[in-house]
């Protein structure tokens, strides 16, 4: 799923389409999960980062926009310019603001007949253009799974 | 034909074969020192029977969240839900569940200790920030409660429906909320109607999205299970004793009430959809009358085929069903889960951001004070969410760790040029 989100986004050429060949910037968002299973809400993401910066590499920045990611951020700015550790002056910038943000949702939906159960689920992602709010690109993708209720149900 | 063997020499194997409770250090537990029941189970999941692990890994998990390691509460939680969910399981599983004797069984719990252990499980993920996945955690809870074997009871947890409407309502799922809010009244009207304890006036559902503080309060000691019937094959349950039953709370030196039983464990082990079990085994004794008789129909048949081949197969596999008749063990397993409370209570209130004294004193049925279990926790309450703490009529438990985090807090952007 990750491989066919990632390609659809990149031939969407919404990530590569910019003025002043500017390097167009865009952070993930954990899945929200609205399933009745939990999931890793991160893996997924994380799959898609990796085939869009493989597919489009400098073309794009994913920015890292975790809490831990941030904190990490700005703790290093601060020792940097108080003079606590040293600074590469050629690497010395702004922190870059997010252009997309990409967004994604879980949702199931459980049926049950007898030992024999079904389960539908639907995943939307969503790119939002940061700047003006609109949702620029939308897929969504689905799987089902069967499966058998075990003897043991003790 | 000759394939048959070695399945029959196994199952031969598998009736006499029980697993035992794993020891617990039940003193250990009630006396507060919870290091040594945690390193008791550390040792049971190294060395212990692989069919106990999911119980193991409950008693371990738990031990490890009052110790205030939540990481590995978490993880340990997750494998036992996953061991403990009933949609999967081998081919050899199936096949021990029908021959073998019960405690030769993987333990997956009984609906209670699912529902218990998909609360802590839930909790969990929310203090790690995700309430989505608590959420989550919570419907299988509510699912796990509900559905016993191929039976629908009414579901009657409402200590998951309540946690399923806070879940919703920190995803901004209004209308979800007070589903599960209205599902939650329902099931606790449903539960003291059959039983269970509880206050038909209580605040928690008539104001169930109210406070900014929700303290959730494990009071005394949960229920035993026991082989009873003639031939000790139905497991039952009775309570165990442990004084504390009320708690009452202060916050900064000043009073703020008393909690109120969200969730009755010993009711909800006792009971499937507000109707009182006689005991969990009788499916067990029906089958070795069955088996009996398939073995006699069976070996008629072969005497009456024709087909020479086809009659000694039949034979043999007659033959073999009327021997593990005679084997199968009808024991009831009474392996459970020993550290559970008795009930689940819980009061919700609302702090100002900032550093708060919380004092839990515990108390018997009549209100008189426990002093050796009385605690006393310093909080952080952070300002724009919620925060979710777990406290245990255990002695000493507030020189052990500090309550968990709060939620997570949404991440603000505050860079410096």
């Amino acid at each position: 799923m990750a491989q066919q989100m990632a390609r659809d986004i990149g031939s969407s050429g919404l990530l590569t389409s910019t003025a002043n060949n500017q390097t167009v910037t865009f952070h993930v968002v954990p899945i929200e999960n609205q399933s009745s299973d939990e999931i890793n809400k991160e893996m997924i993401p994380a799959g898609i980062v990796t085939e869009l910066l493989q597919a489009l590499g400098g073309r794009i920045a994913v920015l890292d926009r975790s809490a831990g990611g941030l904190g990490a951020v700005q703790q290093e700015r601060a020792a940097k310019r108080s003079g606590a550790v040293t600074a590469n002056e050629g690497k010395r910038g702004d922190v870059l603001g997010s252009d997309y943000v990409l967004r994604g949702v879980i949702r199931d939906r459980i049926q049950q007949s007898g030992s024999l159960k079904s389960a539908f689920y639907q995943v939307v992602f969503s790119l939002t253009d940061l700047e003006t709010g609109r949702t620029v690109w939308q897929n969504m993708y689905q799987t089902k799974f069967e499966s058998e209720k075990s003897v043991i149900s003790r | 034909m000759f394939r048959l063997l070695p399945t029959l020499g196994i199952a031969l194997f598998l009736c006499a074969c029980a697993v035992d409770m794993p020891a617990v250090p039940m003193r250990n537990f009630v006396d507060g020192d919870i290091a040594t029941v945690a390193s008791a189970m550390q040792s049971e999941l190294e060395n212990g029977d692989d069919e106990n692990r999911a119980l193991v890994l409950n008693i371990l998990a738990q031990c490890e969240q009052l110790l205030g390691d939540h990481e590995a509460a978490w993880r340990h939680f997750g494998e036992a839900g996953r061991i403990m969910g009933n949609w999967s399981t081998s081919g050899s599983e199936e096949f021990a569940a029908i021959v073998g004797s019960e405690g030769s069984k993987t333990y997956k719990g009984d609906p209670y200790e699912r529902a218990m252990s998909a609360f802590y499980l839930a909790l969990n993920y929310l203090w790690r920030g995700e309430p989505d996945n608590a959420r989550a955690v919570l419907k299988r809870g509510i699912l796990a409660d509900a559905e016993v074997g191929d039976e629908k009871y009414q579901a009657d947890n409402p200590l998951l429906f309540w946690l399923a409407g806070r879940m919703s309502t920190l995803m901004g799922k209004g209308e979800d909320a007070r589903d599960y809010f209205a599902e939650a009244a329902t099931a606790n009207t449903f539960a003291m109607q059959h039983g269970s304890r509880g206050d038909a006036s209580n605040q928690l559902f008539g104001r169930p999205g109210a406070g900014n503080v929700v303290m959730l309060v494990e009071c005394g000691l949960g229920p035993e299970k026991f082989a009873a019937g003639r031939m000790e094959e139905l497991a039952s349950f009775r309570p165990r004793f442990h004084p504390a039953q009320r708690c009452f709370v202060s916050v900064d030196g000043k009073s703020v009430g008393e909690t109120a039983v969200i969730a009755d464990v010993f009711y909800q082990a006792r009971t499937l959809g507000g109707t009182e079990m006689e005991g969990i085994r009788k499916g067990k004794a029906v089958f070795k009358t069955g088996a009996l008789v398939a073995g006699q129909v069976m070996l008629q048949v072969a005497l009456n085929d024709r087909n020479r081949d086809r009659a000694a197969t039949t034979a043999i596999v007659g033959g073999g069903l009327l021997l593990l008749g005679l084997l199968t063990s009808t024991a009831a397993d009474v392996r459970h889960w020993p550290t559970l409370p008795a009930t689940v209570q819980a009061l919700t209130i609302d702090l100002a951001p900032g550093t708060h004294t919380i004092e839990l004193r515990f108390a018997d049925a009549v209100g008189t004070v426990l002093p050796n279990l009385q605690q006393s926790w310093s909080i952080q309450v952070p300002s724009g969410t919620e925060s979710y703490y777990l406290f245990r009529s255990l002695p000493g438990l507030d020189h052990l760790a500090q309550p968990p985090a709060a939620t997570a807090e949404t991440t603000r952007i505050e860079m410096r040029p």
